[in-house]
């Protein structure tokens, strides 16, 4: 009796293990469009204005278009759907639109449905994750059917910054359809239209043919999420993609030797090491900050750890921010100085510090090497330091409850406004570890620049005085390295987004 | 009987509120949504008005009533990263995990029977060493460079299965074998133990005495009283396989709700993780009891009281 039941049980249970195989395998699915992008994580939201997540953007960026663009060499802006624009006073925008551009729903795109992308973004109502990067703009306004303004509350340079990541959503269509739907079934006015999204699995897009710039050069694409680098890579190698993003640093070499692969980089993340300036004895003086500079020797934490994909810096500013001055030498490695200058600033034996850091922290590269060398070095000038290694989360949680006494930290958004100068440093922003009126002038002269030349001039001055009173260790720029199959002709771009509407692949 | 199956299921509510109170005061304790959800150019009072719309500013046992008040008729709230209600977020990926569970029991159940049979009729020969040795390497061989090595000789070298992702058969191999290593090695273990436990009894020395061949004696008379135990542990496997394809699904790149709740930590999204803990936890706490009332069924003489 135990015997036959038990015999029974154990057949259905095998039975129902098969069923669900075999009912759970669904079509296959190895080369589902033209081109397939791998990233780590899959898309949140297609309405874009529910996220500030680089995943997603890279796919929105396909279906929705945006008033202007970052040009390839990340030096100026380009029209998309403003054909030109001009700044009426101090803090009018005004862009003329394109005519003709239709929502391939078949919506007109005009000088409405570019207030109403703002407005929505902007109602407290609906909780926008996008709402706080756009504060400085009060108001937009439309000036005809294809003419609209930006209002800002003061004068705000680096307005096209900002509005270059603005996607513009269809209004009728979102009052037809309600946001939720809207959401998961976008409609957009880009080169690629919504085909389907299996969550975690992929999204499929495909070409618009009627897009304003005409036809995109492939008639799919696909984005697979694949969280873990050596799967994402190990797809890559195979060709089960065509591109990956967040190559690590220790696989380079690996991919360099796989034929059919190459390596496509662009700017990337400052990285830096903050100082407490305010609290922690030893920094609050400028000397010992020096000192501290002259002690790591960044030269060899990017040839060694970074195998040269980096760029040294000299100070806070990117190459690409306005008054970025090359002439200003970097703090060179001397061990020697920085030891005297320890000793005339007090500190003859060194002292204490703890040094906090998160591995993968807003994507460091070798986080932990970096924290290890560094400390290293610094141990050979006597200061000691206590390595804390935390999770992002937490180490986000201590930075800002103002708990470092030192720490790495990592800056990527959109470098090439300087943006990073007036958050960071400026002390009515963060101002967490380091106030300065004399920098606090310097900064708020530079925002209300709205002339290129005059801002690059104000740059180059607080370049200067930045790098002199050393708030942080000044590290450098590292590269953002993408593996990407030698038929297809996509290249990294400076705004940080994968348009793929230019790309092609070869047989 | 009745009784007994009230009394588990009131147990079985003890745990589930008990497993809220633990992910729900764990969750906050290590880290601040905030940083991760908002951009970086937000500012202090950005934060702030977050918090606040989130409900966050409140204290933790007003945030937890709230919770356990939606939570009772359905409601855990909507993911921060999705914006989207959490529970379907978590049902939705459900039958992944479950193909993937039940792939990975199937492989181990095929592999671990047969293996352990063997193993015990023929006690302390190569062939047990062997086994025993293997099964000794799939306990300890961590699941995370298992899956990346099998990746790297099956997909990269061999080209004979796709990386990862989910789609056909061809794509359930790889982390089914992955997932499966582990209860393969536990069960066959379990199976060899029973084996030499029953084939030591009485009955099986009667029914080789009375002339049966050898191979009827093993299949028929140990094998089918060996595996009353073996039921038990596959259901308590199950319920692992289902709670415990976290790494394999990050991996593969699995849409199950093991990679969603690793997301879902890392981006700190509490409503998402409170309901992918409280889901996980309940099918573990069903798959718990109905082992146990399978196993009265099994054998009679388990009274339950």
């Amino acid at each position: 009796m135990i015997n036959r039941r038990s015999l029974v049980f154990l057949g259905l249970v095998l039975g129902f293990v098969l069923g669900g195989i075999v009912l759970g395998s669904g079509e296959a699915s190895a080369r589902d469009a033209d081109i397939i992008i791998s990233q780590k994580a899959d898309v949140e939201t297609f309405d874009p204005s529910m996220t500030n997540n680089t995943s997603t953007h890279n796919i929105n960026i396909n279906i929705y278009d945006t008033l202007v663009r970052l040009s390839d060499d990340g030096k100026d802006f380009v029209g998309e759907l403003a054909e030109s624009w001009k700044l009426v006073d101090q803090t009018t925008w005004q862009f003329k639109l394109r005519r003709g551009v239709k929502f391939q729903n078949g919506e007109d795109l005009n000088a409405a449905a570019v207030k109403f992308t703002f407005d929505s973004m902007m109602d407290p109502e609906r909780k926008t994750r996008e709402r706080p990067t756009y504060q400085a703009f009060k108001e937009v306004r439309v000036d005809d059917p294809y003419t609209v303004s930006f209002l800002t509350h003061k004068p705000y340079a680096i307005a096209l910054t900002q509005l270059q990541y603005l996607m513009i959503v269809p209004p009728g269509y979102i009052k037809q359809v309600g946001w939720d739907e809207f959401a998961k079934k976008p409609v957009g006015s880009g080169a690629f239209k919504y085909k389907e999204w299996e969550k975690d699995v992929r999204v499929v897009l495909e070409a618009n043919d009627a897009y304003w710039k005409g036809k995109p050069k492939v008639r799919t694409i696909a984005f697979r999420p694949i969280p873990e680098d050596a799967a994402r890579i190990a797809a890559l190698q195979r060709g089960e993609v065509d591109i990956i993003d967040a190559v690590p640093y220790d696989r380079i070499k690996e991919l360099q030797g796989t034929p059919n692969v190459r390596i496509s980089q662009r700017q990337g993340e400052q990285v830096y090491i903050g100082l407490d300036t305010l609290r922690f004895e030893p920094f609050k003086k400028r000397e010992v900050r020096q000192a501290l500079n002259y002690a790591v020797n960044a030269d060899a934490l990017v040839k060694n750890l970074l195998l040269g994909y980096a760029v040294r810096l000299n100070g806070p500013l990117f190459p690409v921010t306005p008054g970025f001055n090359e002439k200003i030498p970097a703090y060179p490695y001397d061990p020697d100085r920085a030891k005297k200058m320890l000793a005339q600033a007090g500190y003859p034996n060194g002292f204490d510090v703890e040094f906090a850091l998160s591995t993968a922290f807003q994507g460091i590269a070798k986080g932990t090497e970096v924290g290890e060398a560094v400390a290293g070095q610094l141990g050979r000038v006597g200061v000691k330091t206590k390595l804390n290694v935390m999770d992002s989360a937490a180490l986000f949680s201590a930075y800002s409850a103002k708990k470092l006494q030192m720490y790495l930290y990592a800056w990527k958004s959109s470098p090439e406004a300087g943006r990073h100068l007036e958050t960071l440093l400026h002390s009515k922003t963060r101002g967490y570890y380091y106030q300065n009126p004399e920098a606090d002038k310097l900064i708020d002269a530079y925002f209300a620049a709205l002339d290129l030349k005059k801002r690059q001039e104000i740059g180059r001055e607080l370049h200067a005085y930045l790098r002199e009173d050393a708030p942080w260790i000044f590290l450098y720029q590292q590269m953002d390295l993408f593996g990407v199959r030698k038929n297809v002709t996509w290249e990294a771009k400076p705004d940080y987004l994968m348009r793929m509407r230019d790309v092609s692949v070869t047989k | 009987m009745r009784r007994y199956i009230l009394r588990r299921l009131a147990q079985a509510i003890l745990v589930i509120v008990g497993v809220s109170l633990v992910v729900f005061f764990v969750i906050r304790l290590s880290g601040d949504p905030t940083y991760l959800l908002l951009s970086a150019e937000a500012t202090e009072a950005d934060r702030a008005r977050f918090a606040r719309e989130e409900g966050f500013d409140r204290p933790l046992y007003v945030q937890y009533a709230e919770f356990m008040r939606r939570a009772l008729r359905g409601d855990l709230g909507r993911s921060l990263r999705y914006r989207q209600p959490a529970l379907p977020l978590v049902l939705e990926r459900l039958p992944a995990t479950v193909e993937l569970a039940l792939a990975a029991l199937f492989v181990s159940l095929l592999v671990a029977i047969p293996a352990g049979v063997i193993s015990a009729v023929r006690r302390d020969t190569a062939y047990d060493n062997l086994t025993m040795l293997g099964a000794l390497f799939g306990q300890s061989m961590p699941v995370f460079w298992l899956g990346i090595m099998l990746i790297l000789i099956f997909s990269v070298r061999l080209e004979l299965l796709p990386t990862s992702g989910r789609g056909g058969l061809d794509h359930l191999i790889l982390p089914a074998l992955t997932l499966g290593l582990y209860s393969t090695a536990r069960v066959t273990r379990l199976v060899r133990a029973g084996m030499l436990d029953v084939i030591g009894q009485d009955y099986i020395r009667t029914a080789q005495a009375k002339g049966l061949p050898d191979r009827r004696v093993i299949v028929k008379h140990a094998l089918r009283n060996t595996l009353i135990p073996v039921i038990t542990i596959v259901g308590l496997e199950l319920g692992t396989l289902l709670g415990g394809a976290v790494i394999t699904e990050t991996i593969f790149a699995w849409p199950g709700i093991g990679r969603l709740a690793v997301t879902a930590i890392f981006q700190r999204d509490y409503p998402l993780v409170q309901a992918t803990v409280l889901v996980t936890a309940l099918i573990f706490v069903l798959s718990n009891l109905l082992v146990d009332l399978l196993y009265g069924w099994l054998d009679p003489r388990i009274r339950y009281t």
